[in-house]
């Protein structure tokens, strides 16, 4: 009887037990219910913050104030430790304050989760760029073939101009010009705004014949582009076509007259034209007098070098040149006798005009850029050396 | 009706392992409130900014401290205290119960205290929420004892799994510090409960872990010394935040009663002054600890966030405020974990771990000193780093800082926290390098002769009187074994002496024991039978040795006396 009474106090024990059980997993979903509602509240209200953080930050960092963009935007990491764009813009705030190896911490946390990422990629570029580390270039180029969420074209475009500057910092003047030419050849034709830039960085560059290419291109769409007639006349001067720059330098200056630079150029190429004995079709007597304009005009510029260096350009009695001004004075003063005998005698130009370039070469290694007159008398020269090379090589 | 109940009624084992499953899920529901509730409170209190505005930074924690001490004087006494130590005396004081009231004013206290900027984290009130949940439960299904003692910590680990976002760690570390041993049973149940409440956090919180570990990988083998560096430098840390407790708080609590109503509080004044230069020690401090990850801070800033740390955690806590200290010390450990990696990469160029990975390895670190917990600690590096390569490190440096630690201070944290509260918990450290004494450290070969079942009974005699012994052993070819005693033989010899043992006696085996088993395993047999054969494991009729009940009692002796004496290698 006594096990009866007990087996059954057992039984009901353990229904209840079920039965408690039951109840608890049915408190459960209602827990669930009310759980949710507390949290979503909780996510909308990190939501706002952290939104509200991240465009004080944005601003911040727009106007730039780094520290405060940085404080803005902790505080909204603070609410969203996962949001890649948070991080990203984050790192570029720390960067901006050249926080770099904090800034670096980010970027690499990013690039562990997304390597493909156009816009990562090209921060670490950046950054390592900034750090001299020639691992940017692997960055730049993962930017360039990496995926953008936006806009691709214009960020590989971006991409492309910061892995040429890096080139160029780097006085690696090869990769930059082949970085130029595969950023002109992405651009669409009629993109005239941005041909006319890429021919700027590649006048930078040293490539002004690729240069010319894009100014021209960019005329093309639009032939009253006023960088593009300044670029592509500056081009022609740098190549040495100075005939051909002055169209181009007259266009810019028809469009803007105060354009500086372009008025600049003009008179260089109109002086170079005025001041060249080598050009074609002069008269003897033209020519000899640019010679002797031109032997007159290094002499005296290479006088007035001396002076502002304190240096005699007359070698000590009985002794030897001591300098390189005493050297190329000396050697002008030997061809003057030379002076009533240029007619007929072409080489004797030659002479005169190579004496001209080692004197304002001088000049401008010793005493600055130069400028007007003697800067076309170097130009000059340059070209007559690189004719003469050419006409020896064809000879 | 009845037999539908009986269809239903689920077996008792089946119905413990649901039963976690709930248990896991509720306690992950309330983590998830909890959570809510602590940074909700920051940010109405403190605002939504990381450095709040120095009046709210000074305020704030004060009054909080106010509404703290008033709350726990006259609503919630319960709630001041260690949520670890508490879970620990219900399981082994009161069987399994914690009062629902505890879980009520831990939820709403160390919300207060966390919220208010209190350096407290979130992961030992979660663990006794937790736990306090299981309890009740417990007490409404009417489990026994044994049962309810049990499910106190499985709501333990279900709390503190959800509060880490890491089921691994808080198993362990339920495991390591609140039960002490592995049983099978219990395994299960606490499994199952850590990996429900996780599910459920993940749910509503997000899978996300809670720091964004950079990739780690190990250059080359010598960096492991630098790791070693951390480990000295963690366990030194440790020791000096333990020293910190152990000396402050015991003379915190003399203080005259009605200065209950004023230590938070002015335990919350002096953070805020601290969080006025280093706003980064208010609060559990996760996003620092993310940010001392990300290498954020210079390595003399995260030397100093260490030491203001330390002081700030401390504070919080001897002050009487609830509140865990697992946040804390991650953060301690992370700072510590960062200044270390950045001064050796400054004299060392050449190491490859990042600041990074050096915050994260001393994380584990600090924890393994402070805490005592070696396992966990590896464990919880792994498990919030998801990095495998990470653990040579966290070994080595964990290991160090542990041994530091061991060295000079005996008395683990959390039994010195019950002592200095006037109760004697078992010190599981203590239990767990306590000798286990065997078989083979009590048994002593045989005196007296052992026998064939094949032998005559006339030999048998012979063989007795040859040796004058009362008692012998009777090795049967099987490999069981009879006990003799000399005026039984002398019976079957006047009976008839050529006939074999085999035949004649009666098959009363005797249990054995192998040398290797625990010697607690032989008291029994020991108690029943004057001889129990020790045996080989390899070959049952082989004799190893004897035991006896003195023999056992002597060696337990030996050993109580030798542990009196201070000899820890007490073994035979």
């Amino acid at each position: 009887m006594e096990e009866v009474k007990k087996k059954k106090t057992r039984g009901q024990s353990v229904w209840s037990r079920e039965a408690w059980l039951v109840a608890s997993v049915v408190a459960l979903a209602g827990m669930f219910a009310l759980t949710g509602l507390a949290v979503s509240y909780y996510r909308g209200k990190q939501s706002g913050l952290a939104a509200m953080w991240f465009e004080r930050g944005n601003a911040a960092l727009k106007a730039n104030h780094p520290r405060q963009a940085i404080e803005d935007l902790r505080n909204a990491l603070s609410f969203a430790p996962n949001n890649s764009t948070f991080q990203l813009r984050l790192a570029q705030a720390l960067a901006a304050d050249n926080q770099i190896d904090s800034a670096e911490f980010y970027l690499f946390d990013l690039w562990s989760r997304e390597p493909g990422s156009g816009e990562i990629n090209l921060e670490l570029g950046r950054l390592e760029a900034r750090k001299g580390n020639p691992d940017a270039v692997r960055y730049f180029d993962n930017a360039i073939y990496g995926s953008w969420v936006s806009h691709p074209i214009e960020h590989r475009f971006e991409t492309r101009v910061d892995l040429f500057h890096y080139w160029l910092d780097h006085g690696n003047q090869p990769q930059a010009q082949a970085t130029l030419l595969a950023l002109a050849a992405e651009t669409p034709e009629t993109d005239f705004g941005h041909l006319a830039q890429i021919g700027e960085w590649q006048m930078q560059a040293g490539d002004p014949r690729h240069a010319l290419e894009q100014f021209q291109a960019a005329l093309r769409v639009n032939s009253r582009y006023e960088q593009a007639l300044g670029g592509a006349g500056a081009a022609e001067i740098a190549i040495g076509q100075y005939r051909d720059a002055i169209p181009y330098l007259r266009g810019a200056l028809r469009l803007n007259s105060r354009d500086a630079q372009a008025a600049a150029g003009l008179k260089l190429a109109q002086l170079v034209l005025a001041s060249d004995p080598f050009e074609i079709g002069l008269s003897p007597e033209e020519r000899d007098a640019r010679t002797i304009d031109a032997f007159l005009a290094g002499q005296a510029s290479l006088a007035a070098c001396a002076t502002q260096q304190q240096v005699s350009v007359e070698p000590p009695e009985g002794a030897g040149p001591q300098n390189a001004f005493q050297q190329i004075w000396t050697r002008g003063k030997s061809l003057r006798p030379l002076v009533t005998h240029l007619r007929g005698q072409p080489q004797n130009v030659l002479q005169f005009m190579s004496f001209v370039y080692a004197a304002e070469n001088l000049v401008a290694d010793e005493c600055g850029p130069l400028e007007g007159k003697d800067k076309a008398l170097w130009l000059i020269g340059k070209e007559h050396r690189l004719t003469k090379v050419s006409n020896q090589a064809t000879h | 009706m009845r037999q539908l109940a009986a269809k239903l009624t689920l077996q008792e084992s089946y119905f413990f392992l649901f039963l976690a499953i709930v248990v896991g899920l509720l306690a992950g529901l309330t983590v998830v409130c909890f959570h809510v509730a602590y940074d909700m409170t920051r940010i109405w209190l403190l605002g939504s900014a990381l450095a709040p505005p120095w009046l709210p930074t000074l305020l704030v924690p004060t009054l909080t401290g106010v509404a703290i001490s008033l709350l726990v004087i006259w609503v919630f006494p319960e709630a001041r205290g260690s949520g670890v130590n508490q879970t620990k005396s219900a399981v082994y004081i009161s069987d399994g119960y914690i009062p629902f009231r505890t879980v009520v004013g831990k939820f709403i206290v160390c919300a207060l205290a966390i919220g208010g900027g209190f350096s407290l984290g979130p992961e030992d009130p979660s663990l006794q929420i937790g736990a306090g949940i299981a309890s009740a439960m417990g007490r409404r299904l009417r489990l026994s004892k044994d049962k309810a003692r049990l499910l106190a910590p499985v709501g333990a680990a279900a709390g503190l799994a959800a509060a880490f976002n890491a089921p691994i760690a808080a198993v362990l570390f339920v495991i390591e510090e609140v039960i002490g041993t592995w049983s099978a049973g219990g395994l299960g149940a606490i499994v199952l409960a850590a990996a429900s409440s996780v599910m459920v956090m993940r749910v509503f919180l997000g899978s996300e872990p809670f720091f964004r570990v950079p990739p780690y990988h190990l250059g080359s083998p010598l960096e492991l010394f630098g790791y070693a560096v951390l480990g000295v430098f963690g366990g030194f840390a440790s020791l000096a935040f333990l020293k910190f407790l152990a000396y402050v708080r015991p003379r915190v609590r003399r203080l005259p009663r009605w200065t209950l109503y004023v230590q938070p509080a002015a335990a919350g004044l002096l953070i805020g002054t601290i969080g006025l230069a280093y706003p980064q020690v208010m609060g559990a401090g996760y996003v620092y600890i993310d940010e001392t990850i990300h290498g954020q801070f210079s390595w003399q800033t995260m030397g100093i966030l260490s030491g203001v740390k330390i002081a700030a955690t401390g504070l919080s806590f001897v002050s009487g405020t609830p509140g865990g200290l697992f946040a804390p010390v991650l953060f301690i450990g992370a700072a510590l974990g960062g200044a270390v990696g950045g001064v050796e990469q400054l004299i060392f160029h050449h190491l490859t771990g990042s600041i990074g990975a050096f915050a994260l390895v001393g994380m584990g670190t600090l924890f393994a000193g402070f805490l005592r917990t070696p396992i966990t600690s590896v464990f919880m590096v792994m498990e919030l780093s998801g990095n495998y390569s990470i653990i040579l490190p966290v070994m080595i440096s964990n290991t160090i800082a542990y041994l530091i630690s061991r060295r000079y201070q005996s008395v683990p944290l959390f039994d010195l926290l019950s002592r200095q509260d006037g109760i004697e918990l078992p010190s599981l450290e203590e239990l767990r390098e306590q000798p286990v004494l065997r078989i083979e450290h009590a048994m002593n070969p045989p005196s007296f002769p052992v026998l064939r079942s094949s032998s005559l009974v006339s030999e048998a005699m012979a063989v007795a009187n040859s040796s004058n012994a009362r008692t012998m052993l009777v090795r049967f070819s099987t490999g069981r074994w009879l006990v003799l005693e000399r005026a039984d033989l002398e019976r079957l010899s006047g009976e008839d002496g050529r006939r074999r043992l085999a035949e004649v006696l009666a098959r009363d085996w005797l249990p054995t024991v192998h040398p290797d088993q625990p010697l607690e395993a032989a008291i029994g047999f020991a108690q029943e039978r004057s001889i129990v054969p020790v045996v080989s494991r390899m070959d049952p009729g082989k004799l190893e040795g004897v035991l006896t009940l003195k023999d056992i009692l002597e060696t337990y002796r030996e050993t109580s006396t030798d542990a009196e004496h201070g000899s820890s290698s007490s073994v035979p």
